[in-house]
């Protein structure tokens, strides 16, 4: 399969020049509807498999419900207690949303900063490594301390806890402008603006979108830590509770819930990635089908 | 273009330029001293590393020198100077925009007006066969049309000289064959001062009106000399007894210096 699509790939390489345009973009189009479909169909048959498994051993074991729960009751869970699970996924999710926007706002500038300043790199970039060590959960209780029980403690948490890969990214992505693009901006006399803007942060981006990236599935770790030290309500509350309670198959219902909101904060991302930096290697490639 | 010959535009003398590193100190170029005249295309030839690269960067304003003087256009250099134009040894060509805004890029970071120079921009990359380009990406492009893409980006503010570092380097044999007929072209029609920096003695004897051979580190010119062959020339007067001969006294000039020798 993969071999054919190779061959209709290169003839299309071949034929780029005589082509018009238009089919160009029919052919690409094919094959990214090709690769997407595909793209699905083997995790989701992997995941089914395992399903199948589990169900399988719980059934023939007679596994308790409070110690492995089977993935037709945990479903039926979820169906049966949507309301419920619905009303505490909406905390949650804002959380998740509002915490990431923060981080971005304040580690994105941050990282600029740094990366374009020696006096700052040299009084930030420390500090920030060691608030990265600080595990955040030691914060927990003088967070609750200060902020009370409000949105508050679960907002902080998340955007300490997702800041950093931003920063990181972002400076490491701005340092790797190779000199000889700078010597083309210099011997240009752009001014810095100019530099920034037509070389420095589209270079970047890629680096910038891979922060974001891992940032977000962590966004989602802190709003859960955040509501694991003392919240009635969200998901985070859920999973204590039902834990507490012994109901394991709330509990798998509510991280469900948790996967599916960060696989497809995850993939908004992508998606946004795609548009913003379409001339990018891994997003040509992708493209391509392979 | 009102220049007339005879006037320097490039202005060395006995320029020197030590890189020092916390370890070493390595000497790149010692006492070069050449002019370069208005509507001239010079080649410095060396072998790698000799700092003929080097030369091209502080003469851009790019890099700073340790000794000696240099002049362009009369004015000491002292940083990247606005009547210049340069091409790199990799085309150094942006991603994220298309061709046009790849040659324009000249233009918006010297903050000339866009309107009045995109004709210019098209003329130049019309001239070098990409008409049909315009909104081509640089990776939908071949190593050859790249480096033409960035050849007219070094042009398009129509710059009196032009600086250009191994520019062909990358290509392959017979795409470096085309590029130099298509700069010598672009050369004939337009009468830059061109600086033109190669490790090909052939490339520069094809090209130039005079070629510079430099030595190996701390380089130093060996070799000054006047290449007298009429112009437009084509691939064919590689072939003459005259071509070889100008290859033959730069090939025994590093035949003597130990750059090639003979088991």
């Amino acid at each position: 399969m993969s071999n054919e699509m190779n061959t209709t790939n290169k003839s299309e390489i071949l034929k780029f020049n005589s082509l018009p345009k238009d089919e160009i973009r029919q052919i690409s189009l094919g094959h990214r509807i090709w690769g997407k479909t595909q793209g699905f169909i083997y995790p989701f048959l992997t995941l089914f498999m395992l399903l199948v498994v589990t169900e399988t051993i719980v059934r023939v074991f007679h596994i308790r419900n409070f110690i492995l729960p089977a993935p037709t009751k945990i479903f039926e869970t979820l169906f049966q207690s949507w309301p419920y699970l619905w009303t505490n996924a909406k905390p949650t999710l804002f959380v998740v949303i509002v915490g990431f926007t923060m981080s971005l706002c304040t580690a994105v500038p941050i990282g600029i900063l740094i990366a374009s300043s020696k006096v700052m790199e040299k009084f930030v970039y420390p500090l920030l490594v060691t608030a990265q060590t600080i595990p955040k959960i030691a914060l927990a209780p003088m967070l609750i301390i200060w902020f009370g029980f409000s949105m508050t403690p679960k907002l902080v948490i998340t955007v300490l806890i997702s800041f950093f890969p931003m920063v990181i990214n972002t400076v490491a992505g701005l340092k790797g402008v190779p000199q000889e693009m700078l010597d083309l901006a210099r011997s240009s006399r752009a001014s810095k603006l100019t530099t920034f803007r037509k070389i420095r942060w589209p270079f970047a981006l890629p680096s910038v979108f891979a922060g974001l990236k891992i940032a977000i599935t962590m966004a989602v770790i802190g709003a859960i830590v955040g509501e694991y030290i003392g919240a009635d309500k969200g998901l985070g509350f859920v999973l204590i509770a039902a834990a507490g309670r012994l109901e394991m198959d709330l509990v798998f219902a509510a991280v469900v819930i948790l996967v599916a909101i960060g696989m497809s904060s995850f993939y908004t991302l992508t998606f946004i990635e795609r548009i913003s930096i379409p001339w990018h290697e891994s997003i040509r490639k992708e493209n391509r089908g392979h | 273009m009102s220049h007339t010959n005879g006037q320097a535009i490039i202005s060395i003398s006995n320029l020197g330029k030590i890189y020092e590193t916390p370890t070493s100190s390595v000497h790149a170029i010692s006492d070069v001293s050449f002019d370069v005249e208005a509507g001239e295309f010079v080649s410095v030839l060396g072998p790698s590393g000799c700092g003929k690269s080097t030369l091209m960067m502080i003469a851009a304003g790019l890099r700073t020198k340790t000794s000696g003087a240099i002049q362009v256009n009369g004015r000491d250099v002292d940083g990247p100077m606005d009547d210049i134009g340069i091409v790199f040894q990799r085309d150094v060509l942006l991603d994220w925009a298309n061709v046009i805004d790849n040659v324009m890029f000249s233009i918006e970071a010297r903050k000339l007006p866009t309107k009045e120079y995109l004709p210019n921009a098209k003329r130049l990359l019309d001239s070098v066969g990409l008409a049909d380009f315009y909104e081509a990406r640089p990776y939908e492009l071949s190593g050859g049309m790249r480096q033409r893409v960035s050849i007219c980006r070094a042009l398009v503010h129509d710059p009196q000289l032009l600086l250009m570092d191994e520019p062909f380097g990358a290509l392959d044999a017979l795409t470096r064959e085309q590029m130099m007929l298509d700069l010598q072209s672009v050369w004939l029609q337009s009468k830059k001062t061109v600086l033109f920096i190669t490790h090909s003695i052939q490339e520069a004897v094809f090209l130039s009106d005079r070629v510079i051979v430099m030595s190996p580190r701390p380089g130093t010119i060996d070799l000054d000399l006047r290449i007298d062959l009429p112009r437009p020339r084509s691939l064919h007067i590689m072939e003459t007894p005259n071509f070889n001969a100008y290859m033959r006294e730069i090939r025994e000039t590093f035949e003597a210096r130990g750059v090639i020798t003979h088991v």
